[in-house]
């Protein structure tokens, strides 16, 4: 997988982990939803643990994981190359 | 995408209500220098911003920004939650309640909801670092105000902090401001700020 196919995975986890913490919001007890919440959630960790360590931090903290500050690296979010 | 975190930049504890005091700090929420417009600003401008340096202060100071607002909410909720009506009527703004109750309404002082003409989103890299430390300074100067109004020592804590913080932003947007000029300096498109790929 390339930079952007790797990408798209941790946006595809991270959208199904959020839609899922709304129905969440309104339905707390359901445990089979709690069950695949926690599944995505953990897929989706592991999938931006990935990405970061080759690729650089999706987030600003996690910059602190690298040899030298490499948070403002190109692309940002609303640039095309973050999104082909 | 943004992320929130269930926690604030200090703990805010507010020990006497004062529902008046509320009305005059919520402007910091929606006035035309509070913390709405600073992250609205700042986020907005990122977009066309030049350099990495530049895109990445404003993206880390505008999500700040939105942190400071909610700390702004937590400080009129305190003030003015479960206040009784009477107090409102001898504390607080009886316009203010009769529109909102004790909630946090983005306004001014006086009323006025929030408007984004006190923001200016321009285009030109220059520019906007100006309107971002004439905005810093406008910020922190009403923090001031504040300071001189309020003599409630659980307040003052939570608006010295936010101020000093106005205070860092303009250093740091400063130091963005510096650098952007010597780049445009020596591509020789100094002032114009447009495709110059810097």
């Amino acid at each position: 997988m390339n930079k952007n196919e790797m990408l798209y995975k941790v946006q595809q986890y991270n959208f199904a982990a959020y839609d899922m913490l709304l129905y969440l919001d309104t339905h707390p007890d359901d445990r089979k939803a709690f069950r695949m919440f926690r599944q995505l959630v953990e897929k989706y960790k592991k999938l931006k643990a990935e990405y970061e360590e080759k690729f650089g931090p999706l987030e600003a903290y996690s910059a602190a994981d690298f040899d030298s500050f490499n948070w403002l690296k190109s692309p940002w979010p609303w640039e095309r190359m973050a999104n082909v | 995408m943004f992320k929130y975190s269930k926690f604030l930049q200090i703990p805010i504890n507010i020990r006497h209500k004062n529902p008046r005091l509320a009305n005059v700090i919520a402007t910091q929420y929606g006035g035309p220098n509070g913390e709405l417009g600073a992250s609205l600003r700042y986020l907005s401008q990122r977009y066309t911003m030049p350099d990495d340096v530049t895109k990445g202060l404003l993206t880390d100071i505008g999500v700040e920004e939105l942190g400071h607002l909610e700390m702004v909410g937590t400080l009129v909720r305190q003030l003015s939650a479960d206040a009784p009506a009477d107090e409102w009527a001898k504390m607080g703004s009886w316009e203010y309640y009769a529109d909102n109750g004790a909630s946090v309404y983005p306004q001014n002082s006086q009323g006025s909801p929030f408007n984004a003409a006190s923001i200016a989103v321009t285009g030109d890299p220059l520019t906007n670092l100006y309107e971002d430390l004439a905005a810093e300074q406008k910020a922190r100067a009403v923090y001031d105000n504040i300071l001189r109004l309020s003599d409630d020592a659980d307040v003052n804590e939570v608006i010295k902090f936010l101020r000093q913080r106005e205070v860092v932003h303009f250093q740091r947007f400063g130091e963005a401001l510096d650098k952007l000029q010597s780049k445009l300096k020596t591509k020789r498109v100094m002032g114009t700020g447009m495709k110059n790929n810097c």
